[in-house]
């Protein structure tokens, strides 16, 4: 079925693999499910905030999803977003509420659709560590790392954006001792730890 | 010691992951990580790192994404702001008030730049001489003028013992040209005298116009008046067009600004 916007659900999983249309499709998704994602936590002793939070939080998990080619369409995109809307809720009421309310809301959540989500929501509790670790890293070394992971850049282009740095080479042993730095503050952190080897456990 | 050796294994660690190496040191380095479980561990470490640094790019993205969508939404939904038609009466005073305000600005705006030089200038169209004279001094005089050499002109004209309306009239284009308007008047007023006493009409209506102009350049508004009314109440007048473009609001500044 055709959205307002004329993507099919086909079309706007394709749209969010194309950086160039990526932006669109996700103002299509805030357009047209934003307000059904909104009423679920708003109904379900959310706030407009954490409505709003939830909102951004599924879009970011359904793209990540799509990018590794785990939505096998089985369910449509509405669906799927509710999914995982509804699992994020979830998890941030367990962490809020008491043992009562957890109960009663894990009660609701026995059916979920898609797996893949899930594994990706306990994924997501690990990266949520690592960003937190991530904060901690200098302001050169975490743009640095941001415009070669996220943004994906060229040592070339890089360069150009940051000319602190003389050359390609130098940028390229910046990274390495970024990533060291980050990779010490997580082998010093236990929780993250313990939350890798789960994390492990459930993608494996 | 040990450090180096660590820097230089995360350096192999994250250009292994990041696609860095050629082909044999990429197939070397996959051995290694299937034999070392420990290093192993460190590469799913990296490669988690990186992943969450890629999820973070994408989180502040679609944050920034979404404030704009809510925003957007938040005025689509605002109550639109009630615009009553204004009343007949209230346009009429409005478009008048519309026009005071444009006329006491063209009014304002042409009285602070209206002075002497400007009206002058706008109105002074350099002459052209038409028939070079076969006389030496005189034809020399042509040719400065005609060349723009007015200085050199003056000083040739100023050797003369007798000149004529023409010597005059050319004498005050010289002066005009340099500069000089008071000069230029009593060169003109030359030209008009010897024209009353021989009862020629030579270079009589040039003279008329560029006396005019040299009267608006040295202030003297009265006389420049009378010769604009001459030259403007006779069609037949050689300047009479460019006298009737002369705009009467400027004459009536100029005046008014008079000490």
């Amino acid at each position: 079925m055709r959205g307002e916007y004329g993507y099919t659900d086909a079309e706007l999983a394709d749209a969010l693999k194309q950086p160039l249309k990526r932006d669109d499709a996700i103002r299509f998704i805030f357009k047209n499910y934003s307000a059904l994602l909104e009423s679920y936590v708003l109904s379900n002793k959310g706030s407009k905030e954490d409505a709003a939070d939830i909102i951004q939080e599924t879009v970011v998990v359904f793209i990540e999803i799509i990018r590794q080619d785990k939505y096998r369409g089985e369910a449509s995109i509405k669906s799927f977003l509710f999914s995982i809307a509804r699992n994020l809720w979830l998890t941030e009421l367990r962490k809020r509420n008491s043992a009562a309310n957890r109960n009663k809301y894990f009660e609701s959540n026995k059916e979920i659709t898609e797996q893949a989500a899930v594994v990706h929501l306990v994924k997501r509790e690990h990266f949520s560590l690592i960003q937190q670790l991530f904060e901690k890293l200098g302001e050169k070394c975490k743009q640095l790392l941001m415009l070669v992971y996220y943004e994906e850049l060229s040592m070339q282009k890089i360069a150009a954006l940051m000319p602190d740095y003389q050359n390609e080479q130098v940028l390229r042993n910046k990274k390495y001792k970024c990533m060291k730095q980050l990779e010490q503050l997580m082998q010093s952190d236990a929780a993250l730890k313990t939350q890798f080897k789960n994390a492990l456990r459930y993608a494996g | 010691m040990q450090d180096n050796a660590d820097d230089d294994i995360m350096e192999l660690l994250v250009r292994y992951m990041d696609d860095e190496m050629p082909l044999t040191e990429r197939t070397a380095f996959t051995k290694r990580l299937e034999a070392d479980a420990l290093l192993n561990e460190r590469y799913q470490l990296l490669l988690s790192a990186k992943q969450a640094i890629r999820s973070y790019g994408l989180r502040q993205h679609i944050q920034a994404l979404h404030k704009e969508y809510a925003m957007q939404a938040n005025k689509d939904n605002a109550p639109a702001k009630v615009i009553r038609p204004a009343s007949v009466f209230k346009q009429f005073m409005r478009v008048a008030a519309a026009i005071i305000i444009i006329f006491f600005s063209y009014g304002i705006y042409q009285y602070s730049s209206t002075n002497n030089n400007k009206v002058y200038n706008d109105n002074y169209v350099p002459y052209t001489l038409s028939v070079t004279r076969g006389d030496n001094g005189r034809s020399t005089v042509d040719s400065l003028y005609a060349n723009g050499n007015y200085a050199a002109a003056l000083s040739v004209l100023n050797t003369m013992q007798q000149k004529d309306q023409r010597d005059y009239f050319i004498e005050g284009q010289c002066y005009l040209q340099t500069g000089n308007a008071e000069n230029a008047i009593q060169a003109f007023k030359q030209v008009e005298n010897l024209n009353r006493q021989s009862g020629q009409q030579a270079f009589a209506e040039e003279t008329d116009y560029y006396l005019l102009l040299a009267y608006i350049k040295t202030n003297n508004i009265n006389e420049a008046a009378q010769k604009l009314n001459t030259i403007t109440s006779n069609k037949q007048h050689l300047f009479y067009k460019n006298a009737t473009q002369m705009s009467g609001l400027q004459f009536k500044i100029l005046k008014m600004k008079q000490p």
